[in-house]
């Protein structure tokens, strides 16, 4: 393209004529290599802003050919989108004879639109007139990108974020400060951090920056978050959780603080610990309670049974057939009390007297709940038998009266044959089932739930005796085992209780 | 049933707050025929200056056996126990723990403080004068206790 050349030539010339004489010509090829050669897109114009000549860069960012764009105004280039403003400032300074730096957003030949940073400059003839404009420019479309992605961080984050530099002047103040502080932004900026710290805080933070800067060493840096207070604009101090950073390049420092406003968590954690306290505290009662059940309560009541025994035993023969029958009612009605204190007494226990848990051998505690049941069994000839049963985790004494319960029931529950007891254990997933299988009586499905109240009993008391606290024990027994109980049964036909272990290692 | 040597009675100090169960205990010794002097103080401070013939009860003699409530007024029956047995003169004789309580840690916390036996009153009466016969019977039949002498 010998056009081209003879272009080049010319502006290289007009650049000689207009006052680099003091270049050789060494120079000046070095130069327009430099140009030619170079990253940057360079455009000169004459002083109507006409464009004289463009370099391969150019043409390599813009797509324009340099053919395409001698003696059209830089215009072209125009996205629509940089404000005219600036076109007005950048004419108003390089007319004056200085020189304009800035951003623009262009539009390339294909239409798609890219970021420069330009510095034009006027170029002057050997008269002192302004005889050119240069502008050299460089694609920074990418560095815009990673700006937007930042700033897009620092204006959605709900945290607030918030730079200061070395002498704790702010620098940056996104928009979750200015809801969490209450300050616009413009309030912030050049003022020292200090004004978002309750006076409290505010030495330390003095000292903290001085130590850094002398010695390199923070306390709070690299720590993670550390809980703090903050100040609001209305005076108003509130719980934080503060993060800081530091970067540096080569003399520029800043500290970059992340906060959380923390209020809400202080105030959850605030209300666990009242419910906490709350729960120990009704625990202690409960206790408490349990002592007085075993204690207080059982004196006055054994003052009632004792005396009527003693009525009883001194004045039976003076007394009518009637007075006789009311003594027993008196007492039988004091020993049913009796019984059911001490079965409220048993159930408080499962958690206020609960051991560790330990390896227990169910086989184990299975013997000896055969044992303990020995008589019982015999009376009914009753048949238990039990397929091979694990080890697991457990208060041993709990698990013992959790099974003596359950074949306690089958055997008392029977029906007209001799009760046969199965158990068994299987392991599902991490836990393991228990089951205990009887051939009596039977639970209609809608008393499911009932059982397992305390005190709660399906038969007369002269069918089948017991205050109904053996199932609640039990599933309180379980439940301190972090397993589940619950039963299939049809009326005649027996029933199956299940109970549930986690498997431990 | 009364089997001791000489015919003095068998002397009974019962530390025991509730007039109620001081007569149930005088009656049920009434009903077991025992042949007894039973000194009754409703407290733990009483019982003390009872045992060191304190003031009033410089004349009264000292107990055979001592049946003891735990939860008594002023000073309770846990601190009456573990201050008799401290004491050179007093530690050899037998106590027994009379209480309503069937509480786990009193009764491992008795015998920690070297009580001799703990007894948790039974609610029924009939039971009760068993008892009284029962711990007759073994601390004045069938133990061998050391002579007064000492």
């Amino acid at each position: 393209m010998p056009q081209k050349n003879d272009e080049k030539r010319t502006a290289v010339d007009k650049l000689f004529e207009d006052g680099l004489h003091s270049l050789n010509k060494e120079h000046l090829s070095n130069l327009i290599y430099t140009i030619e050669q170079g990253s940057r897109s360079v455009i000169i114009t004459d002083v109507k802003g006409c464009i004289e000549y463009v370099n391969p860069s150019f043409s390599r960012i813009t797509g324009y050919t340099a053919t395409e764009v001698i003696g059209k105004n830089p215009c072209i280039l125009k996205s629509g989108e940089t404000p005219s403003e600036q076109y007005r400032q950048l004419w108003e300074t390089i007319i004056s004879g200085k020189e304009w730096e800035g951003e623009f957003h262009n539009r390339k030949k294909n239409g798609d639109r890219y970021w420069t940073f330009a510095t034009i400059s006027p170029i002057r003839n050997t008269e002192g007139n302004i005889a050119h404009f240069i502008g050299i420019q460089r694609e920074i479309t990418e560095r815009k990108r990673k700006e937007v992605r930042f700033s897009a961080f620092v204006k959605n984050t709900a945290d607030a974020l918030i730079a200061i530099d070395e002498q704790g002047i702010v620098e940056l103040f996104n928009p979750a400060a200015e809801k969490m502080f209450r300050y616009k932004k413009e309030e912030v900026l050049g003022k020292d951090v200090k004004m978002l710290m309750p006076e409290s805080y505010r030495k330390k933070h003095e000292d903290g920056l001085k130590r850094y800067l002398s010695t390199g060493k923070a306390s709070v840096l690299g720590m993670g978050p550390v809980e703090l207070e903050a100040l609001r604009k209305d005076g108003t101090v509130f719980p934080i959780e503060l993060t800081i950073g530091d970067a540096r390049l080569d003399e520029y420092f800043t500290f970059i603080g992340i906060i959380r406003d923390i209020t809400e968590r202080k105030w959850a954690e605030q209300k666990l610990i009242n419910s906490m306290e709350e729960l120990s505290r009704s625990n202690a009662e409960l206790q408490q309670f349990a002592y007085v059940a075993s204690h207080d309560l059982q004196e006055p009541l054994r003052m009632i049974t004792s005396y009527t025994k003693l009525l009883e035993r001194r004045y039976k023969d003076k007394l009518d057939f009637n007075a006789n029958e009311y003594i027993a009612y008196a007492v039988d009605g004091a020993m049913r009390m009796q019984q059911l204190i001490n079965d409220l007494l048993a159930y408080s226990r499962v958690t206020s007297r609960g051991k560790e848990f330990e390896p227990v051998n169910c086989t184990e505690v299975l013997d000896r709940v055969i044992k303990n049941l020995k008589v019982a069994i015999e009376e009914s000839n009753a048949i238990i038998t039990h397929d091979t049963l694990p080890v697991v985790m457990a208060d041993m004494s709990q698990l013992t009266q959790l099974f003596q319960n359950l074949i306690g029931n089958a055997v008392k529950f029977r029906g007209a044959a001799p009760p046969r007891v199965h158990i068994s254990a299987e392991q599902k997933k991490r836990e393991w089932i228990f089951s205990v299988t009887d051939n009596g009586i039977g639970i209609d499905p809608q008393y499911y739930d009932r059982i397992f109240v305390v005190f709660q009993r399906l038969h007369g008391k002269e069918d089948y005796p017991g205050s109904g606290i053996g199932l609640s024990i039990c599933k309180k027994i379980v439940e301190r085992h972090s397993g589940r109980i619950w039963l299939k049964s049809e009326p005649g036909s027996g029933a199956t209780f299940y109970f549930s272990l986690p498997v431990r290692n | 049933m009364h089997t001791t040597t000489n015919a003095r009675p068998v002397e009974i100090l019962l530390v025991e707050d509730n007039p109620g169960d001081v007569r149930l205990t005088e009656e049920a010794l009434k009903e077991s025929k025992l042949y007894n002097n039973l000194t009754v103080v409703a407290d733990g401070v009483e019982a003390m200056s009872c045992l060191r013939k304190e003031g009033k009860y410089a004349d009264v003699p000292r107990p055979d056996i001592i049946l003891l409530d735990l939860n008594l007024p002023k000073k309770d029956g846990r601190e009456v126990l573990a201050e008799i047995k401290n004491d050179e003169k007093l530690k050899f004789i037998p106590i027994v723990i009379l209480t309503t309580s069937s509480n786990e840690e009193d009764i491992l916390k008795s015998y920690g403080l070297h009580a001799n036996c703990y007894v948790t009153k039974p609610v029924d009466f009939d039971e009760f004068i068993k008892i009284v016969q029962a711990v007759h019977n073994f601390w004045f039949s069938i133990v061998k206790l050391p002579s007064e002498s000492e």
